[in-house]
């Protein structure tokens, strides 16, 4: 069980299980999500804001309203091979997003964020709008966070 | 950064179906449904001379992804050069969705994404040319396209967007919405000035956007009720059909470089659950949508109030604005609630929850200025069913 109450770094190994949890406990995330199958990476890409020197790769598989796995990429714990999408976008604009001055969708709008993925997968991700607003309210649960 | 997307031209006033005489094309392949086909199509072979005609009448009201595919079909048989799309917003849209498709037959049309790359014109050599008949949905200058999927048990309205969507040139004859029943004058023009409003108070809003918006409205607020009442005495001013065509359109363009609201996310939804056609119930979804937002966006409901000369307190102008335009519902004849759209309270209870969760998903919601949960959806529909005031 992880203590809500230590602070954790962003983005860090921690900040992800932390993370995990919150997606875990919440009711909303689960019902907006009941039939949502598909994992992620999102991207964390270094712009100059604050101290974040190096890109970051954060793993989530999603599945059926609940976080199966969660790990922040490394060399000694890679992604699958196969992951359906790829969210990624500039640290200052994860940082609106954490913020709530950017939504998931209009932040693809602005081109503040890209998602890559096949036609099909897109499809699927319009219809799941709500999941997704709730995966971002996650974001911004997780406790006592220091943004590197 | 942000995009504005409009047609390379909109050609408009009286007179104007004779543009298309000024064109050449070797190859028309034009898209229309059968009511259409019997009214207008005659006027519009009349200014293509000798271009090869290819006719697809078959699109229906709220059209489905199947009909979409299969125009497509006839399309890719017949290698137009131009794809002229003569109707209201059901064969705009459909029109729209072809093209794609024509352009890449293997493409997944329902998992189209904004930013995929299409190259629609440069792989066809062909355009689009939108000539709406009705002065309401705006689609003629919009880059989404609302279809219906009927590939899961209940009908699902989708809005699929891509900016390549958009119309090489846009027309605008008045002289097409002779014909329009008050009926539909009233439902279309309700849409439009929904277009209008929600375009003016989405969180998608920016200076390009409000400007269109607000003169739309104004030109609809002014304009709609006149030629309705004309319309029922089978009275024709083409200098008030004229504004309702135009600002039917600027609304299209205001909101299709904004985002639409609640209003559109409830109206979606109720017509593919019930299969109420989008102008028997925008109008209401409109009202529910100002009541539901009008202590979070004021000061904007106020704007478009003074607009048309309401005066007074911020309070007292949005009240009655509000009021006003449940009067304007009724003096249309218009209906307010799902039981006068004859939905039964059996039929309203059994598909509670997949109203919901269809509203839930609708882009609508996401860009309304008021967060909705799923608690207040619940309310909203036991309101939009009774024709209940929105009070929370």
């Amino acid at each position: 069980m992880i203590n809500m109450s230590e602070k954790v770094i962003f983005p860090s190994k921690e900040w992800v299980a932390k993370f995990k949890d919150v997606v875990n406990s919440s009711k909303d995330y689960e019902e907006a999500a009941k039939t949502w199958e598909g994992d992620f990476i999102f991207e964390i890409i270094p712009d100059g804001t604050r101290n974040l020197s190096e890109k970051h790769q954060l793993y989530c598989d999603l599945w059926h309203g609940k976080c199966r796995d969660a790990f922040l990429v490394s060399t000694e714990q890679p992604a699958p091979e196969k992951v359906e999408y790829i969210y990624s976008g500039k640290y200052n604009n994860w940082l609106a997003l954490f913020d709530g001055k950017v939504g998931p969708l209009k932040g693809i709008m602005q081109r503040k964020f890209t998602v890559t993925c096949s036609p099909g997968a897109m499809a699927r991700l319009m219809k799941a709008l709500k999941a997704a607003q709730e995966l971002v309210k996650c974001t911004t649960m997780v406790e006592n966070v220091e943004y590197i | 950064m942000w995009d504005f997307t409009s047609p390379r031209k909109v050609i408009f006033g009286e007179d104007a179906l004779e543009y298309l005489s000024e064109l050449c094309f070797e190859n028309v392949f034009i898209v229309t449904d059968p009511t259409i086909k019997t009214m207008h199509l005659e006027k519009i072979l009349a200014q293509l001379g000798d271009s090869k005609v290819t006719v697809f009448d078959k699109v229906s009201g709220e059209p489905s992804l199947d009909t979409v595919k299969d125009g497509a079909c006839s399309m890719i048989e017949a290698k137009p050069d131009v794809i002229i799309a003569l109707g209201g917003g059901s064969v705009l849209d459909s029109a729209k969705g072809m093209f794609p498709i024509y352009s890449q037959p293997d493409i997944l049309i329902d998992g189209l994404s904004p930013f995929e790359v299409l190259d629609m014109r440069k792989k066809t050599n062909c355009i689009l040319i939108n000539i709406p008949t009705t002065s309401g949905t705006g689609a003629d200058v919009t880059w989404a396209i609302v279809l219906t999927d009927l590939s899961e048990g209940t009908p699902r309205k989708i809005s699929l967007a891509n900016r390549e969507l958009v119309a090489d040139i846009t027309i605008l004859d008045p002289v097409l919405t002779k014909t329009m029943t008050p009926r539909l004058i009233a439902g279309t023009g309700m849409d439009a000035m929904c277009h209008a409003i929600d375009g003016y108070l989405s969180t998608w809003r920016n200076d390009f956007s409000d400007a269109l918006s607000l003169h739309a409205f104004k030109l609809l607020w002014n304009n709609l009720p006149i030629a309705f009442e004309q319309a029922k005495v089978g009275e024709v001013d083409f200098a008030i059909r004229e504004k309702l065509h135009n600002s039917a359109t600027m609304a299209g363009w205001g909101f299709g470089n904004s985002q639409i609201i609640l209003s559109h996310s409830l109206a979606h939804t109720i017509g593919a659950v019930f299969k109420i056609p989008h102008s028997v119930c925008i109008g209401a979804m409109c009202w529910y949508s100002l009541m539901f937002n009008q202590n979070y966006e004021s000061e904007r409901i106020c704007d478009l109030a003074k607009l048309v000369g309401y005066t007074g307190t911020a309070g007292e102008i949005v009240t009655n604005f509000v009021s006003s335009f449940k009067e304007l519902l009724l003096n249309l004849e218009l209906p307010l609630s799902l039981l006068e759209m004859k939905v039964t309270e059996e039929e309203f209870q059994s598909n509670l929850e997949d109203l919901i969760a269809f509203a839930e998903n609708d882009s609508g919601t996401l860009s309304n200025p008021r967060s909705i949960a799923h608690d207040d959806f619940i309310t909203i529909f036991k309101c939009v069913f009774e024709g209940k005031d929105i009070d929370f």
